[in-house]
């Protein structure tokens, strides 16, 4: 051994190696510092701030709020493909919403199979001329129908163009300043559009979105498009992806939300300012991840213009959402994911990031997203590629590398363990104590298998970006009860 | 043209409740005569049946004497409102001038005086049987269930605890109440029930308030009352409801003596 580590040292590229591992070691440290350190100050401002939330929805008058005249109308945007088996229960859900003034528009963006005849049908639509605003440019509208049996529902019918698309259609029709988005396999809450504008009237004039809390829906009891009992999911992908989404939205936006940093409103569930969006020029087409698009777009376009402006969260308006519930889907949507931000960080993210122009978001957000999310995977393999070496070049021990994945592990749990607590002190959605001992569970699960799939889904999407594959990939719908 | 003698006055009720809604789905007009006599035989029964077949050689008629109640009705097959008039003229003179006549006439012509319901059929006997004022005059039945006292409701909101406490506190006043979940739940139950009033919220899933309105406008001319009770504050809800025929309009929160207080403004 000793003599094979001579004729080792006597090699010169060697020692350039050790130097260079040695370096990465120093820089692979200072990485997980920073993100350590970025990770538990987002946290702490989300436990600062989930305390006044929590005061803020338990004192204010939701039910009183929601038949107020001093609540803004909002256009409900319903981009549909192919969700014959879903759209009738979700527009029978959005129509009794607990709101003043509101309406509906959901755009079938070209679908292939019977979500036109299911709509016209289910309603007894008829075809209009309406006017429309050509604010934004859209593929062919085919038709717009409506009927004065239900006065806020407008269906538009148009050629296939993408979500984006399908957005943009809707806002040329909506007739209200303010508009949001939702998902056609996604259930609102009936209050989720007052609490959210409840968040909005606190700053009527600067709010230029808020986004919703997103939940999942899976083996939870639906009845008319209500959520009548919440059950935590019994399946494997489902539950991990609960912790996540937890973790995702109470231990991270609420934090990112109060420096007024937010990046992305979920494309589930978000309301946003017409006019700044058509400012802008609405949703990026031809592309996945335009809610992250237009959220860049804002911050980008309001701090150039010097506006003063906030994207606002809103964690206790809840839309329920079907999480994929197959590897096979679920691994095409992280693709997906990690594509569309690649995407965003290559088209806005390197023009803006590290120029104080852009405070905040340009100087903490936006690094972020790109060191720590976008860049992920590459240090990760990396890194696992440098301990490799380490270890066949006896730079380290064992022991060290133990210590520094329980220091790492240890730190990520207590982050998840803080999502939970901010879920039980604030929402307490689960409230029954064995479904407290498996979000516990999974949030330990979610550290051996699933968040190490998911930095290589986001790698193969990088692939998939420079191959220049864009496709939406696959997602199945099914009904909300099965 | 057989009598009979019967001495229930449930038995009467049931009579011509069956007779009544038996010529009405036919598509027949059923004229009723009841009079409060005392004292009838069969002898002379048959003798007022000569009569009256002597005045109107096309009347075709059934004659029933109740015994307990002491009343006499006459049921008349497809004879309108104002045949039944004239006849009761007739039989009013020779109850008169054989003195049997006790106490007021009253007649009524379905489907014209009203839906033949057996509640509709009970409030006419009541007419004769518990009169308001001792006359001899001869009275023409009004349909009670649209136009006066309110007795069944139907409360129609998603909210089980609004349903469950506006049912227990109408329930209380003496009210016969229903319970619908949703628009078309409350449409089945309308139509099955008929209710004298319905209590709506309009944010419904499936049909909302104003489909529900709409709906019940649509089915029955006379329509059932509706007091939408609801969240909805804006005036332009107000509007729409009101246009759709809404009797009242009450916003939650509400107080549940303000809205016993509206239906008994209703009633009066």
């Amino acid at each position: 051994m000793r003599i094979i580590e001579y004729y080792l040292q006597q090699d010169s590229w060697l020692n350039l190696l050790r130097e260079f591992l040695l370096g990465y070691g120093y820089l692979a440290m200072f990485y997980v510092m920073a993100v350590t350190v970025i990770y538990f100050l987002i946290f702490g401002l989300s436990i600062r701030h989930t305390l006044p939330l929590k005061r803020g929805f338990q004192y204010n008058s939701i039910k009183k709020l929601s038949g107020s005249e001093h609540v803004p109308p909002v256009s409900l945007l319903v981009p549909a493909y192919n969700e014959e088996l879903t759209i009738k229960e979700n527009v029978r859900s959005l129509l009794a919403l607990n709101y003043p003034e509101y309406e509906v528009i959901v755009v079938n963006d070209g679908s292939q199979d019977d979500t036109f005849q299911v709509m016209v049908k289910e309603f007894q639509l008829k075809k209009v001329s309406s006017i429309v605003s050509d604010a934004i440019q859209t593929s062919k509208v085919r038709g717009i129908y409506h009927n004065p049996e239900y006065p806020q529902l407008y269906f538009i019918d148009k050629e296939n163009g993408g979500k984006a698309d399908a957005l943009n259609a809707g806002i040329n029709l909506s007739h209200y300043p303010l508009i949001s988005t939702i998902d056609a396999d996604s259930l609102l809450e009936k209050d989720a559009l007052t609490r959210i504008a409840r968040v909005y009237m606190e700053n009527p004039k600067d709010t230029v979105a808020v986004g919703g809390n997103v939940r999942i829906v899976n083996s939870c009891t639906v009845e008319d498009g209500i959520v009548k009992h919440v059950t935590f999911p019994k399946k494997l992908l489902p539950a991990l992806q609960n912790v996540e989404y937890i973790k995702a939205f109470l231990g991270g936006r609420i934090g990112w939300s109060a420096v007024n940093g937010l990046i992305i409103v979920s494309g589930a569930f978000g309301v946003f300012q017409k006019e700044k969006v058509i400012a802008v020029g609405g949703y990026r087409g031809g592309y996945p991840g335009e809610d992250m698009n237009i959220v860049i777009k804002l911050h980008r376009y309001c701090l150039e213009n010097k506006i003063p402006y906030r994207v606002a969260f809103c964690p206790d308006a809840v839309c329920w959402t079907q999480a994929p519930d197959s590897y096979r889907i679920l691994s095409s949507q992280r693709k997906r994911w990690g594509r569309g931000n690649l995407k965003n960080m290559v088209e806005e993210g390197f023009a803006m990031v590290f120029r104080p122009r852009y405070k905040v978001f340009g100087m903490l957000t936006l690094p972020y997203n790109i060191l720590f999310e976008t860049l992920n995977p590459y240090f990760r393999i990396s890194g696992m590629l440098a301990i490799l070496a380490y270890w066949m070049l006896n730079m380290t021990e064992w022991k060290t590398i133990v210590v520094f994945g329980l220091v790492n592990f240890l730190s990520c749990f207590i982050l998840s363990l803080g999502a939970l607590y901010i879920e039980e002190t604030a929402f307490s959605r689960y409230p029954k104590l064995s479904d407290l001992n498996k979000m516990l569970f999974y949030s330990f699960l979610m550290f051996i298998g699933y968040r190490q799939i998911g930095v290589l889904w986001r790698l193969m999407g990088h692939i998939d970006f420079f191959r220049n594959n864009n496709t939406w990939g696959t997602m199945v719908r099914t009904n909300f009860n099965k | 043209m057989a009598v009979f003698m019967r001495d229930q006055v449930v038995d009467l009720n049931q009579d011509l409740f069956n007779f009544v809604s038996f010529k009405c789905v036919n598509g027949l007009a059923c004229g009723v005569i009841l009079a409060r006599c005392a004292n009838l035989n069969q002898k002379v029964l048959d003798s007022l049946k000569n009569y009256m077949s002597k005045h109107q050689p096309e009347l075709s008629a059934q004659y029933v004497y109740d015994d307990h109640n002491q009343v006499l009705s006459i049921l008349l097959d497809n004879w309108k409102l104002s045949a039944t008039h004239y006849t009761s003229l007739i039989l009013k003179d020779f109850l008169q001038d054989h003195h049997f006549l006790e106490g007021s006439i009253v007649i009524a012509s379905f489907p014209e005086s009203g839906e033949p319901s057996s509640f509709n059929l009970s409030q006419l006997v009541g007419c004769v049987t518990h009169p308001k004022k001792e006359s001899k005059e001869i009275r023409i039945f009004t349909d009670q269930s649209t136009g006066e006292e309110i007795q069944s409701i139907l409360v129609v909101d998603t909210d089980e605890v609004v349903r469950e406490f506006v049912r227990l506190r109408l329930e209380l006043q003496g009210y016969a109440v229903s319970e619908a979940k949703d628009g078309h739940e409350a449409l089945e139950k309308y139509s099955l029930m008929s209710p004298d009033l319905i209590i709506t919220e309009l944010n419904l899933p499936i049909l909302d308030g104003y489909q529900l309105m709409n709906q019940i406008n649509k089915r029955d001319s006379k329509s059932g009352k509706v007091i939408v009770l609801t969240d909805k504050h804006l005036s332009s809800h107000m509007n729409r409801a009101f246009e759709l025929g809404a009797a009242d309009y009450i916003t939650k929160p509400f107080s549940i003596s303000e809205l016993t207080w509206r239906i008994k403004k209703l009633n009066a």
